[in-house]
């Protein structure tokens, strides 16, 4: 996994907790994503 | 800038006008100020911050509302929440606690009292965000994921250790085929001679022998099973058979019919009565017509018919109703007593006759059958026997030619071949296992990255939180040291936010925290952190609120800082208690 996406998987994540998305299903799958 | 007030806090119904520059709203209680300021929140905090707040609103009403200047805020009652309508007049960004120096200020009270701020100072940046995302989804993730990887981890780590078991494993199967390799030579030659025939002759009897022995143990096996099944069967049919001869069916029948009989006879009988029960009911109606008529003539012989003489009459039809009734219900009983002993007698009938006799049948057909078996299993036994002792007889005379060197090279080749087939399944064994290791060992790999990534986003996340925080406390120290200089306090060198996020003071090159002050110089600290952090983040908000508690302790340190905030801020609002008067007022000074 490319450690250089870090900082876009960071905000991407908090997009979706600010929708108020906070559970562990959106992180996994937000890292599938860069997979 | 007018502001309307209804049911907010304890008031029902306000209006007040602030003046641009200082206003001492003054009440004649501590609940009219406290209602002030409360408006001035409703008018300004988020939903959010709200709901919980039900003190907010009148207790003796459902709905309220803040008015600034035509811009309408509302709050309702719903159970035991408050429900917002309309947009913040001003938006504020959830950042109260650096307008509102009050002393449910909690952020004024850390400050004061040298707490760590450090919770407040992550809240006035995006590092908020950073902490909620690190300690909701992604710490639940990352134990998931932990989790995951341990598991496998289990798997795959003794994969060195089958890897090793593998290689010895192969290293003796190619020791034991290279002396396979050996004997097979003289193995082939001892095949082509006619001591090689006879050898594999022996072998194809040997097998056969084995074959005729397993046979024979399984028949055995079988008739010792059906030897002792056999008594307990001929034990089950003597005693239905005996008990089919004892049952006397002739009797049995003539039971029956006269079970009928007597159901006939009594069936006759309720018939009988219950023409009987008709009349006297009828008689019956004819007593009470005549008795509701006035009547007083016998409707049955025209005789005339006193009162008294109905009355007895009347008495003994009811009395004759109830005898009948109850022989009635005596026949019906006796009916059905009867046909449930008939029925009875009729189900053990039909099991003596059917049921018994046909198990009867079946068993004997069984033993009949178990017995010829057991003599066909015999005969076999039998024959069988003669064979082994054929071959037996053959095994030894192919023994006599055979030579003990040749036997002891195809002895040996045997068991070379044997054992090659042994490691062989073995070495298979573990190829597959590490078959299965390497497809474990893949889906090890993409969780350990993925564990690897987690770790790296939470150490980027917690640096990215120390950054904005760090930027968060630069600006304020920035900025307290400004504010505290245009004050024109001489009291510290310096006023700043420390590493650990406490306030700390420098007096004479000497490092103090906030706690070591006076009670007036910690407040007035307080105060300036707030309009320093006022300034950074709501320069455009229109108020600066303090309630008089924070102004009483030093009235002429104070009256510096109001000026100053005066030329900063549109509408400086000081609440004051004032001992006369019964509304709020709002004046230009102090």
């Amino acid at each position: 996994m490319d450690k250089n996406q870090i900082p876009n998987f960071v905000k991407a994540c908090i997009i979706e907790v600010k929708k108020g998305n906070d559970d562990d299903e959106m992180v996994l799958e937000k890292l599938e994503e860069l997979e | 800038m007018k502001l309307e007030l209804q049911n907010i806090g304890g008031i029902v119904k306000e209006k007040v006008e602030l003046k641009e520059g200082l206003n001492a709203v003054t009440a004649p209680n501590a609940m009219g100020k406290t209602s002030f300021i409360t408006a001035l929140k409703v008018a300004v905090l988020s939903e959010k911050e709200i709901k919980d707040n039900t003190r907010f609103l009148n207790d003796f009403a459902n709905s309220g509302f803040v008015e600034i200047d035509g811009k309408n805020r509302t709050i309702r009652r719903h159970g035991n929440e408050l429900g917002v309508v309309g947009k913040p007049v001003f938006n504020i960004n959830s950042k109260s606690q650096l307008v509102f120096a009050e002393p449910d200020n909690e952020f004024l009270d850390d400050v004061i009292k040298g707490r760590d701020i450090g919770d407040f100072i992550e809240g006035f940046s995006d590092a908020k965000h950073y902490k909620k995302f690190l300690e909701s989804g992604f710490y639940d993730a990352s134990k998931e994921i932990r989790r995951t990887l341990v598991e496998l981890n289990d798997k795959v780590r003794n994969r060195s250790e089958l890897q090793k078991e593998h290689t010895a494993s192969k290293k003796e199967l190619d020791k034991l085929e290279k002396e396979l390799d050996k004997l097979k030579p003289q193995k082939e030659k001892i095949d082509a001679t006619a001591f090689g025939k006879k050898t594999q002759e022996k072998k194809q009897l040997d097998e056969k022998v084995k074959e005729i022995k397993d046979r024979m143990n399984e028949i055995k096996g079988n008739i010792g099973y059906n030897s002792k099944e056999l008594p307990k069967l001929k034990k089950e049919v003597s005693d239905s058979q005996k008990e089919i001869d004892k049952f006397d069916t002739h009797s049995a029948e003539k039971k029956i019919e006269e079970y009928k009989k007597e159901i006939e006879k009594n069936e006759e009988l309720v018939e009988q009565v219950r023409g009987e029960l008709s009349n006297i009911k009828l008689q019956i109606r004819n007593v009470e017509g005549a008795e509701n008529l006035n009547m007083d003539i016998c409707s049955e012989c025209g005789r005339p018919y006193d009162e008294k003489q109905r009355r007895k009459r009347k008495a003994e039809l009811y009395k004759s109703q109830g005898i009948k009734n109850k022989e009635l219900e005596e026949y019906n009983s006796k009916i059905k007593i009867t046909k449930i002993e008939m029925d009875n007698l009729r189900v053990e009938t039909d099991r003596i006759l059917f049921d018994l006799t046909g198990d009867v049948k079946t068993k004997s057909n069984t033993i009949t059958e178990c017995e010829k078996q057991i003599r066909e299993w015999q005969g076999e036994q039998e024959r069988r026997s003669k064979d082994l002792e054929k071959f037996n007889e053959k095994l030894k005379e192919l023994k006599k030619d055979l030579d003990m060197k040749s036997q002891t090279i195809i002895e040996k080749y045997d068991d070379a071949n044997d054992k090659v087939g042994v490691a062989q399944a073995k070495t298979k064994q573990f190829e597959i296992s590490i078959n299965d290791l390497t497809e474990i060992e893949k889906e090890f790999e993409l969780v350990k990255a993925r564990d690897d990534f987690l770790k790296d986003v939470k150490v980027y996340a917690e640096q990215e939180i120390k950054r904005m925080k760090d930027a968060v406390k630069t600006l304020f120290n920035k900025r307290i040291s400004e504010v505290y200089n245009l004050l024109g306090f001489k009291n510290f060198d310096s006023i700043s936010i420390d590493e650990g996020y406490n306030i700390v003071v420098r007096r004479k090159g000497k490092m103090q925290n906030i706690d070591r002050l006076a009670t007036s110089e910690r407040v007035t600290i307080g105060v300036i952190v707030m309009l320093a952090g006022k300034e950074e983040y709501l320069p455009d908000f229109p108020f600066f609120i303090l309630d008089e508690i924070t102004t009483a302790y030093d009235p002429v340190r104070f009256s510096k800082i109001i000026n100053y905030i005066k030329d900063k801020t549109l509408y400086t609002i000081v609440s004051t208690f004032s001992p006369s008067g019964d509304k709020i007022k709002v004046e230009a000074k102090l």
